[in-house]
């Protein structure tokens, strides 16, 4: 049977079958057929229902048209419409016959009654409701299918009738002869309708069944080994490259013409139009050709053999080839239990992670620093000499203190580093401050929030060296217990009274009467001249009543604004030596490089050898091993995809905030942008404005997080903090997660469940694009948010913007920015940085 | 509006970053270039590169003072810390090291960021040259 096209449906005299009120009734007219009375209104009016179901089925095909064009980027046909429809129809039973849901359609006779004509209606209503059935099952492919299903079963009809459709528009009229015409010519004008919208669901149908025929664009994913996740391929035409060697049967297209390799050539490196014995030219490629970035020189690519029909995968990776396998949206993939995806639907936006693994498909020349241990803080468990203070280790002057990085997974010390070069790297910041925790005394009191508790008269000693120049002190204390308005102390460096007794330490307000207990009161400075070397100073609680405790003592010099620094740093017998100046209250990095010739242990040293001016205290320590990188094989002219991938993922995080602040799940949670002196707040999140620190970086990744769940890796995750739609990587043990086991390398995503249990007790980590910069990542590229900066005057930092302006933006690591605790791009994202 | 320049910034500043052939004294650094960030603008450094063109102190094992520097440096920095400088080019020998300008170094915080190029050794004196540019866009 051969139907020709037509570009449009007419409209002609269609009308929707509505009810006494004028809505639509969803069945069509029924003439009165008790009183054998003959209607012709009525049966006029059922013929123009009829065509306008037709114009519903039309309708239905623009819609999967559309969608197809949408998922496979083709040119699909759709009928042109001369008036708005919705393209869905429902089963009316009342209103189709058997015969018609089979396609049948049997025409009135001359010996027909009038009557009889309305079981021929029945026909092309159940063939209306026949078309539109095969259609939105066909299109139940597709991820979000554009039709719903009509309510009529499932039909085995393969083929059409023609139902002697002839395009002659007509209506039943009482100014017509009352013959077989009258009833008969209408509908065959309806079946032949029909048999165009037949036509058209047909040529879709097609295209569903086998889309690699004609799709412009696949949107594929690999599950299970070596999985990937579902990106776009987008169809190419395979140009000819001089200096390649082309096989039997390989297609390239050369100056606008299409050339293949001919049988028994073998091989042939020939340039097409100069060697007719080695190609041919074809008229239509035999293969169709989809790629995904980074298009490398013959990878990434999705090849469909028209003739054979088989589909073929070539990853990034060369090593091993993937068997053609038989056309279907999903199929085997190379390695067993992997599995290769078409999924039929429009590509959604990509995420910092995706662009992240984009990246990492493309490994560079040169060298990268692995981070390996970290010391988020140089705690007083993992050091030995340096002086421990309120919120960080140091070394306040010419001294030696040491470190060691322990397995972040068991703690287990010490660790084995393998041969090879080293890095160390310390985000320090030289500080004319020096604060002691109260409890940091020899004597070993101790009491709340790192303060010391005395129980009655008494002395605490601390032992410490300050360069030798001019100090003040202060103390930070309070009463805990009973009542008093001061205290008496007296305070010596050395064994030398500095402070004396004939004044108490108040503790009373303005009035003379006692504070509540556990104000925190500072002492008025006092000046103290220290040696340079360890001394030991000492406060002696002489007199007064209540329970003295001492949350801080404060050490303060302003006689140096800079401070120089030469430090060597010795790991196994490898010496390496910092030499720089730093300034007051600024952030900085210092490293030490060390090239081990034998497996050792990853105990640092270091020796503060010059000079005693300003105290340098150390906010983290990182230890990274230095590697060549097995660069990706011809990948030249891929230099900057990386970079590519990065700005992507830095556009989806401003996406994402906007997303999240403007129009997305925690949009309208935040107050007015406008409201700038209050504070900003969802709930439990608040948004920094005027000042900032590493709190309000946290807080401004969870905004963004919030749009965007794999937006950053956080590391060690608890087994009840599972979120939904985040990815969640096991880096050791065995997680159980909604009763599937996953081991170390694997991920999963976080579902309905909110808890993970172990089979084997390990670490899981957050997966994302961004992680919290480690002082290696100095000079690396990371995310902050725009009008934060660092004021140089103050040591302080601030933001300049409300928090409705403070997007993310794609900055190089600075020093102050590890502090602020911002985050650093993933080293997928990361290209050597000297060439 | 222009393909050459973003929705965010409508101008930008191409400013040089250069030093001809100078004599870098052992211990000792230049600062070649200082640029001033104001809020709301974004400076980009693509290209550096040093040229450590001759060393000049002969017959002496150089000693570096700072063994993460190589020989002679080059960075962009807001403090004094030279080991914190970010775009930081170091080389190890005589010859061109570059930076690599696939990746830029992006600056968005306002300050003053210097240009310092600095000779690392303790014991020779080297010839260096300085050529690049930052773009301010604003």
């Amino acid at each position: 049977m051969l139907v020709t096209l037509r570009e449009g449906i007419a409209w002609e005299s269609s009308l929707a079958p509505v009810t006494s009120a004028g809505t639509y009734s969803g069945t069509l007219t029924a003439p009165d057929t008790e009183h054998q009375f003959f209607s012709a209104p009525d049966y006029q009016r059922r013929d123009r229902e009829l065509a306008w179901l037709d114009t519903r089925n039309a309708a239905a095909v623009v819609e999967v048209s559309v969608e197809v064009n949408d998922v496979w980027n083709a040119a699909a046909l759709r009928p042109v419409m001369q008036g708005p429809q919705v393209g869905h129809i429902d089963l009316s039973a009342q209103d189709v016959s058997a015969g018609g849901m089979l396609s049948r359609v049997v025409h009135v006779r001359n010996a027909s009654l009038p009557i009889e004509a309305l079981d021929v209606d029945r026909d092309l209503a159940g063939r209306d409701v026949l078309i539109y059935e095969t259609l939105a099952r066909a299109v139940q492919l597709f991820t979000a299918p554009p039709l719903t299903t009509s309510g009529a079963p499932a039909s085995q009809v393969t083929a059409w009738s023609y139902a002697e459709g002839t395009a002659a528009q007509s209506d039943i009229n009482t100014a017509l002869p009352l013959d077989r015409d009258l009833f008969k010519t209408p509908d065959m004008n309806l079946a032949d309708r029909d048999n165009q919208m037949a036509g058209y669901a047909a040529q879709l149908c097609q295209v569903l069944k086998n889309p690699f025929a004609f799709a412009d664009r696949l949107y594929v994913a690999v599950y299970g080994v070596d999985s990937r996740e579902v990106e776009v391929y987008t169809l190419v035409a395979p140009r000819f490259e001089p200096g390649l060697t082309y096989l039997e049967g390989d297609e390239v297209v050369y100056q606008g013409v299409i050339y293949r390799v001919k049988p028994g050539v073998g091989s042939t490196s020939d340039v097409p139009w100069t060697s007719p014995w080695a190609w041919e030219v074809v008229a239509n490629p035999r293969k169709r050709v989809w790629t995904c970035e980074p298009a490398l020189p013959g990878r990434n690519r999705f090849v469909y053999d028209t003739e054979n029909q088989t589909i073929q995968w070539f990853r990034d990776i060369a090593t091993v080839q993937h068997v053609p396998q038989l056309v279907a949206l999903s199929v085997p993939g190379i390695f067993s239990g992997q599995t290769l995806q078409v999924v039929p639907k429009v590509p959604e936006r990509k995420d910092g992670q995706f662009w992240r693994n984009k990246a990492a498909h493309v490994i560079p020349e040169g060298t990268a620093l692995v981070d390996l241990y970290s010391l988020p803080t140089v705690a007083a468990a993992v050091q030995r000499g340096f002086l421990i203070q309120s919120d960080a280790a140091s070394l306040t002057v010419p001294s030696q203190g040491s470190v060691y990085f322990p397995d972040p997974l068991t703690l287990a010390h010490p660790q084995t580093v393998p041969a090879g070069s080293y890095r160390v790297s310390a985000l320090v910041e030289p500080n004319s401050t020096v604060e002691l925790a109260g409890g940091e005394n020899d004597q070993g009191v101790t009491g709340i929030l790192g303060g010391a508790t005395l129980s009655g008269f008494g002395q605490l000693s601390y032992s410490i060296g300050l360069p030798p120049t001019r100090w003040t002190v202060e103390i930070d204390y309070t009463n805990l217990s009973g009542s008093a308005s001061g205290f008496r102390l007296v305070a010596a460096l050395a064994g030398a009274t500095v402070f004396n007794d004939i004044a108490p330490f108040y503790f009373n307000d303005v009035n003379g009467n006692p504070l509540p207990n556990g104000t925190i009161v500072t002492s008025a400075a006092f000046p103290i001249l220290p040696s340079g070397g360890a001394q030991s100073f000492s406060l002696t609680w002489t007199g007064g009543t209540g329970q003295l405790h001492i949350r801080a003592i404060r050490f303060k010099s302003s006689a140096f604004a800079q401070g120089h620094y030469r430090i060597s740093g010795t790991m196994a017998g490898q010496i390496s030596t910092v030499d720089v100046v730093g300034s007051d209250r600024v952030p900085g990095v210092m490293g030490w490089e060390f090239n081990l010739p034998v497996a050792s242990p990853n105990d640092l040293v270091l020796n503060y050898e010059a000079d005693p001016q300003l105290p340098i205290r150390f906010l983290r320590m990182d230890l990274a091993r230095e590697e060549a990188n097995a660069a990706t094989p011809n990948s030249q002219g891929f230099e900057n995809y990386r970079q590519d991938c990065l700005q992507r993922a830095v556009r989806s995080a401003k996406q994402s905030f906007d997303e999240a602040y403007y129009s997305g799940t925690a949009a309208g949670t935040f107050l007015s942008p406008q409201n700038v002196s209050t504070a900003y707040s969802s709930g439990t999140t608040a948004l920094s404005y005027g000042t900032w620190d590493s709190d309000a970086t946290d807080r401004w990744m969870s905004l963004i997080e919030a749009a965007e769940p794999r937006l950053r890796q956080i590391d060690d995750i608890p087994s009840d903090a599972i979120v939904p739609g985040r990815q969640y990587y096991v880096a050791s043990g065995t997680a159980t997660y909604e009763g599937s086991n996953y081991v170390p390398g694997q991920y999963f995503s976080g579902n309905q469940d909110t808890t993970y249990s172990w089979a084997v007790a390990g670490q899981v980590n957050q997966v994302g694009a961004w992680q919290k910069a480690k002082a290696t990542h100095n000079g690396r590229p990371g995310l902050v948010p725009v009008g934060v900066y660092f004021d140089y005057s103050t040591g302080t930092l601030a933001t300049a913007y409300t928090p409705d302006q403070t997007t993310p933006e794609l900055a190089t690591i600075q020093p102050w920015m590890i502090e602020a605790g911002f985050y650093a791009a993933q080293p997928e994202f990361w290209l050597p940085v000297n060439v | 509006m222009s393909y050459l320049t973003t929705t965010d910034y409508s101008r930008f500043l191409s400013l040089p970053i250069a030093l001809p052939e100078t004599e870098l004294r052992r211990q000792c650094y230049l600062q070649i270039g200082t640029f001033s960030l104001a809020l709301g603008q974004r400076l980009e450094m693509a290209c550096c590169n040093l040229h450590v063109y001759k060393v000049l102190t002969f017959g002496v094992s150089p000693a570096l003072l700072d063994d993460t520097l190589g020989l002679a440096s080059i960075g962009l920095l807001a403090s004094t810390m030279l080991s914190s400088a970010v775009g930081l080019v170091s080389t190890n020998a005589v010859g061109v090291m570059t930076w690599n300008q696939d990746q830029p170094v992006v600056i968005t915080a306002p300050g003053i960021y210097r240009v310092v190029v600095f000779n690392n050794c303790s014991n020779v004196d080297l010839s260096v040259i300085v050529t690049g540019s930052v773009r301010i866009f604003y």
